[in-house]
C-alpha cells in the first residue's frame, strides 16, 4: 500500500467514526433535550396557572374591600344597583361593575393577559336583626358570662371546665350581620371563593 | 492510528453524557421548584381565607363595641387605673376575658362560633362532590385596647384589634386601628 493509499484510508476511516459519534450524540441529546422540553412546557403550564390564580385572588380581594365600604342599608336590602369595579391589571386600569339583582351581583369579564376572570357575589344574612315586636333567635347576641372562680380550694384558673361559664346577662342586637360571599370564575376547574362577614358601622 | 480514533470516539461521546446530565441536572431542579411553587400557591390561597376570617373578627369586635361602648370603657378604665397603679390586674383580667368570649370561634355558643360553622359548611358545599375537601377555620381576638394621642389642643383616639385567624391550619394575623370620637 502506497503512503496515499494509506492516508485515504485512515481519512476515510475519521470521516465514518465522526458520523457515528454525531448520530450516537444526536440519539443521547435528544433523549435528554425532550423530556426537557417537556419540563418546561409543563412549568410554564404551572406557572400561567398558578399566576392567574394569584390574580383571581387579589380580584376577590378587591372586591370584599369595595363590598366592606358599600352602602350598608343598600346592601342588605338589595337595592344597591351598580356599584363601579375599578382594578389596575398589569395591562392597564379595568372600569368595570358589579350589577347587583337584588342580593347577588355579578360582573362584565374582566381579562387581564389571556384570561378572562368573572366575577360572582352573593350577599346572605346570618345574623337578622332583633325585633322588639316579633322576637326571634337569629339576632346576633353578645353574652356576659361569669368567669369567677366558686368558693373552696383553688383550682387553676381558667378552670378546666368544658362547658362554657355560665350567663350573666346577654345583649340581642338590632342590626343584620351579612356575609359576603365572592366568587371568581377564571376558566378554571376549580373557582377561587372567599368568605367574609360584614356588621353595620353606619352609626 | 486506531488508537488515537478511539481515544477521540471516547472524548466526544464522554461530553455528550456531561451535556446530558448537566441537562437532567437542570431539568430536576425545575421540576422541584415546579412543585415547591404548587404547594406555594395553595398556602396562598389559604392564606387569603385565613385573612377573610380575621376580617369577620374584627367586624365582630369593632360592633360589638358600637354596640357596648360603655361596657368596653369599664375595662378601659380598668387599664387606666392600673397604669396609675391603683386598679386590680386580676379583675382586668376578667373582664377582659368576658369581653373578647364572643369572638373566639372556639368557644360554643357564641356568635364566633355560628360564624365558623357557616364558613366551615358554605366551604364544603362549594367543593367539587367528587372530592370534599376537609376545612377547618378558626379565628379569635387577641387583643382590643383604646389608644389615645395627645395632639395639640386635642386627643386623638383609635381602637386598636389585634386579630387572627387560620384556614387549615395556616395562621394570619392582623392588626386593625379605627379612629373613634369618643364623646366626652
Amino acid at each position: 500500500m502506497s503512503k496515499t493509499d494509506r492516508e485515504m484510508t485512515a481519512g476515510s476511516c475519521r470521516h465514518g467514526v465522526t458520523l457515528v459519534e454525531i448520530l450516537i450524540a444526536l440519539v443521547i441529546m435528544a433523549l435528554a433535550i425532550l423530556p426537557a422540553i417537556g419540563a418546561f412546557t409543563s412549568s410554564y403550564g404551572t406557572a400561567t396557572r398558578q399566576l392567574e390564580e394569584e390574580i383571581a385572588l387579589k380580584l376577590g380581594e378587591s372586591v370584599v374591600s369595595v363590598l366592606l365600604t358599600a352602602n350598608y342599608d343598600q346592601l342588605i336590602s338589595g337595592t344597591l344597583g351598580t356599584l363601579p369595579l375599578n382594578i389596575q391589571t398589569p395591562d392597564g386600569d379595568f372600569s368595570g361593575a358589579l350589577n347587583f339583582t337584588g342580593m347577588t351581583a355579578s360582573s362584565s369579564a374582566v381579562v387581564i393577559g389571556r384570561a378572562s376572570y368573572s366575577v360572582s357575589v352573593a350577599v346572605s344574612t346570618l345574623f337578622r336583626a332583633q325585633n322588639i315586636e316579633i322576637q326571634h333567635d337569629d339576632a346576633l347576641v353578645f353574652s356576659f358570662r361569669n368567669f369567677e372562680l366558686p368558693p373552696g380550694p383553688p383550682v387553676p384558673f381558667p378552670p378546666p371546665d368544658p362547658l362554657p361559664p355560665g350567663l350573666v346577662a346577654t345583649y340581642s342586637c338590632f342590626d343584620n350581620l351579612v356575609c359576603l360571599k365572592v366568587r371568581v370564575d377564571y376558566g378554571h376547574r376549580e373557582a377561587i371563593e372567599l368568605e367574609t362577614f360584614r356588621a353595620d358601622m353606619s352609626q | 492510528m486506531m488508537n488515537r480514533l478511539m481515544q477521540r470516539r471516547g472524548v466526544a461521546i464522554a461530553i455528550v453524557l456531561v451535556f446530558c446530565t448537566a441537562i437532567l441536572g437542570l431539568l430536576t431542579v425545575l421540576m422541584m421548584n415546579t412543585r415547591h411553587r404548587r404547594g406555594a400557591q395553595s398556602m396562598q390561597y389559604e392564606q387569603t381565607r385565613a385573612l377573610m376570617a380575621v376580617r369577620s373578627a374584627i367586624q365582630l369586635a369593632i360592633y360589638k363595641y358600637r354596640v357596648l361602648p360603655s361596657e368596653y370603657y369599664r375595662i378601659h378604665q380598668m387599664a387606666l387605673d392600673i397604669n396609675a397603679g391603683t386598679g386590680s390586674s386580676d379583675e382586668f383580667n376578667l373582664t377582659r376575658m368576658i369581653w373578647l368570649y364572643d369572638f373566639q370561634s372556639k368557644n360554643r355558643g357564641t356568635p364566633a362560633a355560628k360564624i365558623k360553622a357557616h364558613l366551615e359548611s358554605s366551604a364544603l358545599a362549594g367543593g367539587a362532590p367528587d372530592k370534599v375537601p376537609a376545612v377547618s377555620f378558626e379565628f379569635g381576638v387577641e387583643e382590643f385596647d383604646l389608644v389615645s394621642r395627645s395632639l395639640h389642643g386635642y386627643t386623638q383616639d383609635f381602637l386598636r384589634i389585634r386579630a387572627w385567624g387560620s384556614f387549615n391550619g395556616t395562621r394570619k394575623t392582623m392588626e386593625e386601628l379605627i379612629e373613634v370620637k369618643i364623646t366626652e
